[in-house]
């Protein structure tokens, strides 16, 4: 009885890290996705030209 | 660290810690799950892209940087004092696994070269008797002994306080890329020309897991009943291949504006180049080393050299390409030593100056105003560990991936927490985000959190040397942390209590004379190391105190952005700031003048002493000279911190003391140039011929120098811009015999002038030739 309880904790715990991991993994594609375009605009765009007399 | 550097500096930095992992992270991995490698290093390498997000966020946000701030705000001070251990171990471990790998690339270089020469039979006789055959070296011995000398070497420059350069960085990047661009072209020839096979796909069936990568799962069936558990497993231990990610909160301060712009160009790059570098050339290490020679002891530490003498092309060639790898690897590794310091010593010095580990701690250097106990703490540590690792880098990869992984995982959790409990304004959020019935749900984040908590918890049942030596490490530090914090509290009640008996503490939000009780044109003297206050000396011996006030103010350097609210007694008056200003007074009293005492909270020093002398309306500011710059160089940064301060500003002038009480000043603020003899000449020239003109007659030289630069101001916003900026560069090629520095000009004269002469009146020279107390 004891051992089929830490049988189906085990089970359990390894059932929900899979689920964990396989969601996150999902999610996580749809960040890289969702950043790097943003990101791949920024890093070509041009910054805006500091407006202030030169001085020494 | 730095101050304002360009976002392709920045990200130099962050790739000589994140890229260096390219020479270890593939054959880690191989050695603990086969083949299929590759496939989980370009995965991991993917998934670094989503790790970036949620470290741009955490910048974005109000309460920035330090590890500890956020995770205590989010979770708690338990919770943030066990992430602040894991991000040491962390830390403490990028030092021994960079410098002994960086060994085990030398040691494995110089056996290649013997091999060489011994098959031309090159080796003198008597070499080869003694090593009774082809002479080698001992790769372990090697490794630790070049570890221990690397470790040595950065342990004195910092104990000395250099400054990490961000030149330095990007020259080492420079020549990698250089490298990594050869290397894989090089490859890629190879492969065409003797055909290719992928590695085994990342499938359950193809992961071939080590007794000692199952960790405490060794005598269990759980890896093999669950399929999607095996790539879990074998994600985890590739997750090393994103160590240094980390470093990007650490830049943030230091990037140049626009500061969230410039870090996502930084952190799409450092991505994009770690991507490359470790994922694509560790699949090519699978593709090109034969199986039967990649896991051999003398070459398994050090694969990239050995892809060099795989590829097509005569011997000798290939043998220069691997001492360029070497040459390269070397440079970098031990970049990633020198990080592993500053970054362990930047982690307890906030942790110190947030109230958790005693001032003792911070205790600057007699000499060189360094804090020398904390470098010599985490030295200590690095050099224990490289010994006791005996040149394993297997070994400390495994260790060292515990702490990399726990600090992700503190990191992304606390920011999903504080997307709940701190609703105010972020630069930026990872996206995408639902809102339900007004309630924002962070899926992406909350994504990327699943993956690292999965994974770490994973991690800690199958990786039994990172379990057992970072939960040893993290529950030494977390002890250290807890007893440091009760001393701490209860030295912060007896402070208070002394504080009261000796100082007028007042707790103001904001900087002002008024509630200072200084007059305009006061001197402002800043305050850091209490072995260094010759300055104060030097100011105390000249002002008429009658006629000026004197302000000594301690900047206590925070990653909380200064605003007082969330700032506590104790995270600005500590006992280091009471001992400083206990010596300050006794200067003080000793020439029978009064000071004022100040101690200001700030992101950056050199801001913090431009804003409180323009609030305090100072006419002069004096400053000890710099251990680690000269005062040309303090001149030219507070100069510019002067430019970046929001107006009404007013100028002021800086004197630098150095020890030997000689004295170096400047105007911070718009001056009038210094005009070089034959400048002077021109305008006068010009002004004699334009004055020969009818109506000119009444012309000054000043109409001339005001007419020319407006016309160079339209010139240089127009489309002749690129061509002044050239002139400019030549001109100032040239080098300047005057003595401006851009934000700061210097005012000639060894001791020219005194404070008083700046504010008030001058010098009394009775005052002067007072009898001079002795200190």
């Amino acid at each position: 009885m004891v051992r089929n309880n830490m049988d189906l904790l085990i089970h359990s715990g390894v059932r929900i890290l899979e689920a964990l991991f396989v969601v996150g993994w999902a999610g996580s594609l749809l960040v890289i996705l969702l950043s790097s375009v943003e990101d791949i605009r920024i890093f070509v765009e041009k910054d805006e030209p500091v407006d202030r007399a030169p001085q020494e | 660290m730095l101050t304002f550097i360009s976002w392709y500096r920045a990200a130099a930095i962050i790739l000589n810690d994140l890229g260096s992992s390219a020479f270890y992270a593939g054959s880690i991995a191989e050695q603990a799950f086969g083949k299929a490698a590759p496939w989980f290093i370009i995965g991991v390498m993917l998934f670094s892209f989503a790790v970036r997000a949620v470290y741009v966020e955490s910048c974005s946000m109000f309460v920035r940087g330090g590890v500890y701030r956020i995770v205590k705000e989010a979770l708690g001070g338990t919770l943030a004092k066990m992430a602040v251990s894991a991000l040491m171990f962390d830390y403490i471990l990028t030092g021994p696994i960079s410098s002994v790998s960086a060994g085990q690339y030398i040691a494995g270089l110089i056996n290649e070269t013997l091999s060489a020469t011994y098959t031309y039979g090159w080796i003198p006789q008597a070499l080869v008797n003694a090593f009774h055959g082809k002479p080698h070296v001992n790769e372990n011995a090697i490794a630790v002994s070049l570890a221990l000398a690397v470790t040595l070497y950065y342990w004195w420059q910092n104990v000395k306080g250099i400054e990490e350069s961000s030149e330095k960085a990007l020259w080492v990047m420079q020549i990698t890329t250089v490298m990594v661009i050869t290397l894989l072209g090089w490859s890629f020839i190879t492969l065409l020309k003797r055909g290719f096979e992928l590695p085994p796909f990342p499938f359950p069936h193809n992961l071939h897991f080590s007794d000692e990568s199952l960790g405490f799962l060794k005598h269990s069936n759980i890896p093999k009943m669950f399929g999607v558990f095996g790539i879990l497993m074998a994600f985890g231990h590739s997750v090393l291949a994103m160590s240094g990610e980390e470093s990007l909160a650490q830049v943030y301060r230091e990037i140049a504006h626009p500061k969230l712009k410039n870090l996502k160009r930084t952190a799409l790059l450092i991505a994009i180049y770690s991507f490359i570098f470790t994922g694509i050339s560790s699949m090519l290490v699978v593709m090109i080393v034969p199986d039967n020679v990649r896991m051999l002891p003398e070459v398994k530490d050090n694969l990239l050299g050995a892809l060099a003498m795989y590829l097509v092309g005569p011997q000798f060639v290939k043998l220069m390409l691997r001492a360029f790898v070497v040459v390269v690897g070397f440079l970098i590794l031990s970049g990633a030593v020198n990080t592993a310091i500053v970054g362990s010593n930047g982690v307890l010095n906030r942790v110190s100056e947030d109230g958790v580990l005693t001032d003792w701690f911070r205790r600057p250097h007699r000499r060189f105003g360094t804090t020398h106990r904390i470098i010599n703490l985490v030295v200590g540590l690095q050099l224990a560990i490289i010994l006791v690792s005996r040149g394993d880098v297997y070994v400390l990869g495994e260790a060292y991936a515990f702490g990399v992984m726990w600090s992700f995982v503190f990191n992304s959790s606390s920011m999903l927490v504080l997307r709940f409990k701190y609703k105010g304004e972020r630069g930026w959020k990872v996206p995408p985000n639902l809102t339900i019935g007004g309630v924002e749900i962070p899926i992406g984040l909350a994504s990327v959190c699943m993956v690292l908590i999965s994974t770490a918890m994973v991690n800690l049942f199958t990786k039994s040397v990172a379990t057992i030596s970072g939960l040893i490490f993290a529950g030494v530090l977390f002890v250290v942390f807890t007893v440091s914090e009760q001393i701490n509290k209860r030295k912060l009640a007896r402070t208070n209590a002394k504080v009261q008996e000796h100082f007028q503490l007042l707790h103001e939000d904001t900087v002002e004379r008024k509630s200072i009780g200084v007059r305009p044109g006061n001197i402002l003297i800043t305050a850091r190391d209490y072995n260094a206050l010759n300055h104060l000396r030097w100011v105390m011996e000249r002002v008429n105190a009658k006629e000026q006030d004197v302000v000594c103010m301690a900047g206590r350097i925070t990653r909380v952005a200064p605003g007082g609210s969330d700032l506590a007694t104790e995270q600005i008056f500590g006992d280091y700031e009471q001992t400083l200003f206990t010596r300050a007074v006794a200067i003080a009293e000793k020439y029978g003048k009064h000071i004022s005492l100040l101690v200001v909270p700030a992101v950056d020093i050199w801001f913090a002493i431009v804003q409180t002398a323009n609030s305090l309306e100072s006419s002069a500011v004096v400053a000890g000279l710099s251990t680690t710059m000269t005062a040309q160089e303090q001149a030219f940064r507070m100069g510019r911190a002067w430019e970046a301060a929001p107006e009404p500003k007013r100028q002021f002038v800086l004197h630098v003391v150095h020890p030997d009480m000689t004295v170096e000043t400047f105007r911070i603020g718009p001056h009038t140039p210094t005009m070089r003899p034959e400048d002077v000449q021109l305008v006068h020239r010009m002004w004699l011929d334009i004055t020969q003109e009818p109506g000119l007659d009444k012309l000054h030289h000043a109409d001339i120098v005001s007419a020319a630069l407006n016309r160079f101001a339209c010139e240089y916003t127009g489309p002749e811009r690129e061509q002044i900026l050239k002139d400019l560069q030549t001109a100032s090629s040239i080098g300047h015999p005057w003595t401006s520095f851009g934000y700061a000009q210097r005012i000639a004269g060894e001791n020219p002038v005194p404070p008083v002469t700046v504010a008030h009146s001058g010098p009394d020279a009775s005052d002067k030739n007072q009898d001079e107390p002795r200190d």
